[in-house]
């Protein structure tokens, strides 16, 4: 190892405790004989506590706590009055789940097709197969699904706030983030969560603007990694040409893939993700 | 659904052991993201609302902090950056202005360790280091140096790859460095 590959590649990582144990053992074999790295290091360490030591904690106002603290009660108090009234009727607590109770009972052919793909996918990889470059299903989950919506798109969350979709993501243990591409001319149109056969849930948000539509779809990753072959990177997310069509795949947890999809050129499909960053 | 978290004293009481100690913490985030603190205070309950909605969710034993910071970008993402991109923004010191009143407001609330410190020392040039920095590289070294959140962790509350996590903090630590190596150095902080 030399310096700049450790300063460029490993000194952050070190410093936070962030390398893997051979790393380490590569990383201390370099400092024990470079004096330079080492105060490199050290350097790096001080500004780490400087800025832990000295940036800014404000404290909540009192009047904002308390204020929270209100608003806890009240939830407590309408959560105690509500489960009261359920042993009366068993329909009055199913205001916020009913559509996905409804939903629950039929699942869609289409889902049903995606979701084989999808396991037949898991069993291949896991199975230590080759990944092959050209079929990804949960690609094809996605723009399965992108063309049926740009057809028709029918959401099963019932409000178009992002706020409200979030929440309902998260009720479905789903990643409570939405996208916004507003600045690049698209309106969100709707969410809706769907089943796998595994049981697993999966969130599609649909935008659609002057210049097209774009899907989000939300999923467990089933293990899934990133497909060999062309991609190009933006902000972190990697974009594929796939089948035709413009694919951006990301990783909002650990468990959980992203497939943004589009009919737009790949460039123009870029440009919405940046914009779209915060 | 079964109530995981039990019933809603035990929730209530959890609830307070765990996250609200992280009160302080998540506001002065909020206050960071929205740069204006009627703004924050808004991102900050919604936050904590959620929070205890889906307290069922968080799983005990794991960072509680990065849990609720998640929800807290993703509140302030999802809410479509309103007081940064669709109000006009509050000038630089208005913005001043009400921080500084929030500040002494906390402070004759009581004893806060951190405003002993405030006005001597590197707060200035710390602080002025951070807003000079790009936004991506400020919140990734936010959540690693201050809220002390893994790579991984931050990975979720930014809702990027891991190797991006890498790379802003890199890339925003030596930033940072440079900016604040000569004062730094004048104080014998990191070694001349």
């Amino acid at each position: 190892m030399d310096c700049s590959t450790y300063i460029e590649k490993y000194l952050s990582a070190h410093v936070d405790g962030e390398l893997s144990a051979a790393e380490l053992r590569e990383v201390e074999e370099h400092l024990a004989g470079c004096v330079n790295c080492r105060a490199r290091f050290a350097e790096e360490r001080a500004v780490k506590s400087l800025l832990r030591e000295r940036a800014e904690m404000r404290r909540t106002p009192p009047m904002v706590r308390g204020s929270i603290l209100a608003a806890l009660d009240a939830i407590d108090a309408a959560d105690a009055s509500k489960a009261a009234g359920r042993g009366r009727d068993r329909s009055a607590g199913a205001d916020r789940a009913g559509w996905f109770s409804i939903r629950r009972a039929r699942v869609w052919v289409p889902t049903a097709i995606a979701a084989v793909a999808v396991f037949a996918f898991v069993i291949l990889h896991g199975a230590g197969g080759p990944t092959s470059a050209h079929a990804i299903p949960p690609f094809d989950v996605a723009i399965d699904h992108y063309d049926q919506f740009a057809e028709r798109f029918e959401p099963n969350v019932k409000s178009a706030l992002p706020a409200d979709l979030s929440d309902a993501y998260m009720e479905h243990q789903l990643p409570g983030f939405l996208w916004n591409f507003q600045h690049s001319g698209y309106s969100l149109v709707g969410g809706r969560i769907d089943r796998l056969e595994d049981g697993t849930s999966v969130a599609y948000t649909f935008y659609r603007g002057d210049n097209g539509t774009i899907l989000c779809t939300y999923m467990k990753s089933h293990g899934l990694q990133p497909p060999d072959g062309e991609t190009r990177e933006i902000s972190g997310h990697h974009c594929y040409r796939y089948r035709g069509y413009s694919v951006c795949l990301s990783y909002p947890h650990g468990d959980f893939i992203c497939i943004l999809v589009s009919h737009r050129p790949m460039k123009e499909f870029m440009q919405d993700i940046a914009e779209s960053e915060p | 659904m079964a109530d995981k978290s039990g019933t809603g004293a035990d929730r209530r009481r959890r609830f307070e052991d765990e996250a609200l100690p992280h009160l302080d913490a998540l506001y002065t985030m909020a206050l960071r993201l929205s740069r204006n603190p009627d703004d924050a205070n808004d991102l900050l309950q919604e936050t904590v609302l959620r929070a205890y909605r889906f307290f069922h969710q968080f799983e005990s034993g794991t960072n509680c902090r990065a849990w609720m910071l998640t929800i807290l970008f993703n509140n302030f993402r999802n809410g479509y950056r309103k007081s940064s991109r669709e109000q006009p923004a509050a000038s630089a010191e208005e913005f001043e202005r009400k921080l500084e009143n929030e500040s002494l407001r906390a402070e004759a609330g009581g004893s806060n360790p951190e405003s002993i410190l405030s006005g001597q020392g590197m707060e200035g040039e710390v602080e002025t280091a951070l807003k000079g920095l790009p936004a991506e590289f400020r919140e990734a070294l936010l959540l690693v140096d201050v809220e002390e959140l893994s790579y991984l962790e931050v990975s979720g509350v930014l809702n990027v790859p891991i190797g991006t996590v890498k790379s802003r903090v890199s890339r925003g630590r030596a930033i940072l460095r440079d900016m604040l190596a000569s004062f730094a150095k004048e104080r014998g902080i990191i070694p001349s």
